[in-house]
Order: structure tokens, then sequence, then C-alpha cells
């Protein structure tokens, strides 16, 4: 390495020893740090979760940030750090064209097997916790769930039961312990069907009808569902509430909306 | 000033006008939502606790030129409402809403619009007869007001399927310089709750293009369906 042209070989800064011990140090008080606020703001900032796919949602949401966080953060710390250390500075009434290169790369097989080997295991990880995830929604749904037919249209939501005599509503009534499915379609552009509540997000599509996987609401209370595919004009206004409700209250909704229980629920499925 | 001042200088001058740019857009982003879009251009808001609205199949009488005069339009063939989309009403009264239909019928694609629902006692009154509900092909559009999000604890929702007149309908009456058929006069009654702004919309398609047979045959959702001022609008409660 060439010496800096402000002086003597050995006074700058890239010269000294430690600065991958330090770098490290930053970065582990950073990760401790930021992994901190995210779990201390997860409950703040994720939504109330009323299925256990939601929940598996939640957390795996939690636990992708945890593991990206140390990512993020060691390449980030390790460029700022260089940037802020090893940076050339100019003599007073140098040029550009009196600087010279820093010393070459050196390639290092231990850093570079690392590299590769965490994160190939945390993509190994990732992969595998995906397919955990949807393992528990599909194996073990229920055969006969209640089937709910949602149509999205500029700018609302309805829903159809067809298995409980046809009823229809602009507000999303469940009974609370009993899975459900939701039959999507649209009757004029794309939209986007979400309960965040239960885990639910999927494409609204005209002409369409696609189906989510059973889902099964854990606990009674006021929810949401939101559009979340930009539908033109009024798409912030295109929301309906989501009531989980009893299933003695379920099966009174139903009846007052001129409909009727169907055997999987006088079964008490 | 050295050479070097001066490139700092068209530096700075430069991201303060991208800068500048930047923020003079968000505003007029900012602002244009809170007129939620194009309304007639002559037309007030129709006020009051008794609105009478009328629906032609085109938009001549509301949409015309700006002197005034009718035709020459900015969409002369776009279906419309008129005197105004944007309705303010009181809050916590019964109102009562009387809708001139010029128009002939479209058709529903959503069964669900073809009940009156939020209606008092569910009905509507076409030519002085009381329906709950009429046949999916009969509606020329229809009325339908939906609750904001903001509003969870006072929804209010409305919806009147409009019958259309006849195809063969001969036009009888002149609107402003233009003819159209006796219209169906429907009236229904609803009480508002509390104050706040909700929106209204036709959910017949009776526009023009967009989706396309590709998509399932879902056409006619564009042009006035996609534009405030003709097919749907604002209902201020205060």
């Amino acid at each position: 390495m060439s010496a800096p042209p402000d002086g003597p070989v050995g006074s700058h800064p890239a010269d000294r020893p430690g600065h991958v011990r330090r770098a490290l140090t930053v970065w582990l008080v950073l990760s401790v740090i930021f992994i901190v606020i995210a779990v201390a703001l997860s409950a703040a900032v994720n939504p109330t979760t009323a299925s256990s796919v939601a929940g598996f949602a939640t957390l795996t949401n939690m636990i992708f940030t945890v593991l990206a966080i140390p990512v993020a953060l060691f390449v980030w710390v390790f460029v700022f750090y260089s940037l802020v250390v090893f940076r050339e500075r100019r003599a007073a009434g140098a040029s550009v064209a009196d600087l010279e290169d820093g010393p070459p790369l050196q390639a290092s097989v231990g850093v570079q097997v690392a590299w590769l080997g965490i994160t190939a295991a945390l993509a190994v990880f990732l992969i595998g916790w995906g397919m955990f995830g949807f393992f528990t929604e599909t194996t073990g749904a229920s055969s006969r769930p209640l089937v709910v037919e949602v149509t999205g249209q500029q700018w609302l939501w309805t829903y159809r039961y067809p298995s409980l005599g046809g009823v229809q509503s602009t507000t999303l009534e469940l009974p609370v312990g009993r899975p459900v499915s939701f039959r999507v379609t649209s009757d004029d552009v794309l939209h986007g069907f979400a309960v965040d509540a239960l885990g639910v997000l999927i494409d609204a599509n005209p002409g369409q009808w696609s189906t989510t996987p059973t889902v099964t609401p854990d606990k009674t209370g006021d929810f949401e569902t939101r559009c979340v595919e930009l539908c033109g004009l009024y798409h912030t206004y295109m929301w309906s509430p989501v009531k989980v409700v009893s299933a003695s209250d379920f099966a009174s909704w139903v009846s007052a909306n001129g409909g009727h229980m169907d055997a999987t629920a006088t079964a008490g499925a | 000033m050295s050479a070097r001042g001066s490139r700092h200088l068209l530096g700075v001058t430069l991201a303060l006008l991208v800068a500048g740019g930047v923020f003079v857009l968000l505003v007029l982003g900012v602002r244009s939502l809170g007129g939620l879009g194009y309304n007639p251009p002559a037309a007030a808001a129709t006020t009051g606790a008794s609105v009478t609205l009328s629906i032609y199949p085109d938009s001549m009488v509301c949409h015309g030129s700006t002197s005034g005069a009718p035709g020459g339009g900015p969409h002369p063939e776009w279906v419309s409402y008129c005197p105004s989309t944007s309705l303010k009403l009181p809050a916590h009264t019964l109102v009562t809403i009387t809708v001139k239909q010029y128009d002939s019928a479209s058709g529903l694609h959503n069964p669900f619009f073809d009940q009156v629902r939020g209606t008092v006692g569910g009905v509507m009154y076409v030519n002085g007869k009381a329906l709950k509900q009429v046949t999916l092909d009969a509606p020329g559009h229809t009325f339908t007001i939906q609750t904001p999000p903001d509003a969870h604890e006072t929804p209010l929702f409305v919806n009147v399927p409009l019958p259309g007149v006849a195809d063969n309908a001969p036009n009888a009456v002149t609107v402003a310089g233009n003819q159209y058929p006796k219209p169906n006069v429907i009236v229904f009654r609803f009480r508002t709750g509390a104050p706040g702004t909700y929106i209204w919309h036709c959910y017949v398609p009776c526009g023009t293009g967009l989706a396309g047979d590709g998509l399932g045959g879902q056409d006619n959702f564009g042009g006035p369906m996609a534009t405030t001022g003709y097919m749907s609008g604002t209902v201020t409660v205060a």
C-alpha cells in the first residue's frame, strides 16, 4: 500500500489494526438495539389476530424481521464504516490525480465460507418455515367449511352465504370456532380482499372465482375488510365491517336475514 | 466566484427546484382528494331534507357547454345524474329522495343490488307503486349510499334499484331542449345518521369500456362509472 499524500506510512486510519473488531462491535450493538425495538413495536404495528393463520402470519413477520436486521446491518455497518474510516483525504492543494488506489482486496476463504454458509442456512430456514406454515394451513383444514362468496365491485364488498339460504349482506358476519373459506370474485376491476385479523388476503379478479385456504376465527369481536388493490376513485371507501360472533348469535343473524342454518352447523361442526 | 463555487450554487439551485416541484405536486395531490373528483360545472350542491334528482341517458342537460347552453359538453354520450352529484342532507333526519329516471334498463351483474335496502319500510315507490325488489335486468341504475371507513358507529347503507323506462318508449318530454321519454318517478325515504361525508354510486354497469370481454365480459364500468360527477358523488350529512 502506498502512503497517503498527507502523512507518513502508518498514519492513515486504514493502516491501524482492529477495524474488523470495531466494526463487528458496532454491528452487534446496533443489531441488539434494533431487534429489541422491532420486538417491542411488534404488538403496536401488527394487526389484531383472530385466527391461527393470522397469528402465524404475525409471528412469521416478526421472525423474518429479527433475522433480517443483522443481515441488513452487517452490510450497512461495513459500508458506512469503510466510507468514514477508509476515506482517502486530499492534502491541501492536491488534485484528484494525486490520489492513489488503496490496497487490493484479499480473498479470505473463511469469510466466503461463512457468508455463503450463513446466507444459505437462512434461506433454507425461510423456505422451511413457509412450507411448515402452508402445511399447517392446508392439511388440517376442514373438509366442510362455511363457504362465503365475496363479490367486489367499485366500491363495495357484498357477501353471500350459499349454504345458508343465500343470505346476502354488506357486513361479513362469521361464527367463532367454525372453519370458513372465501370464494372471491369481482364484477368490474381488480380488487384485493383482505381481512387482516383473520390472515386472509386474496385477489378479486373479474370473471374468475378464487378460493382462500380455510381459516377458523378463534376470537369474537369487530374487525374490518379492506380492498388492498387500488381500484378507482373511491378505493379508500371500499371496506366493510367484520363481526365474529357466537354460534347462537350467528344463527340469529342468519334467521333475521331470511336464511337458515345448514346441516354442518346444526351438527355442531 | 470560483468554478467550484458556481457548481455548488447550481447544484443547490437545482435541488431546491426539484424539491419545490415535488412539494407542489404533493400539495396538488392532497388537495384533489378533498374534492373527490369532478362535478358538473354549474351545479351547486343539492341541499335539504327533500331532494330531486334526474338520470339522463346522456350528459346534455348538466354537462353541456360552459355557457349554459346544452350540447357540446365534454362527454355528451355519458349517462348522468342531475342537477348535482354533491348532495347535502341534514343529520338525524328523515329525508325524501325523488329520482326521475329517463334512461332505459341495463341490468345488474351483482344480484345483491336488486333489492331495496336501508329505506323506510325497505320499499321504494315506482310511479306510486310500492316495490321491495326488482328483477335483475330491470334497473337502469341504482342509487346506493355507503359508509366511509371512519363512521363505524353510524353505518348508513341505502340501495335503491331504479327501473329503466322501456327501450322503445317514445320521447315525450323536453328538458333544456333535449327530448327524453316520460320518466319513471321513484320516491324513497331514509333516515340520516351522524354528520359525515358519505359516498353514493350507481351499481349498474352503465358506463363505457374498461374491462372488455377478455375478463369475463365485465364491461361498461368505465367512463361515467369511473368519474365523479356522473354516476357517483358525495353525500354530506351535516
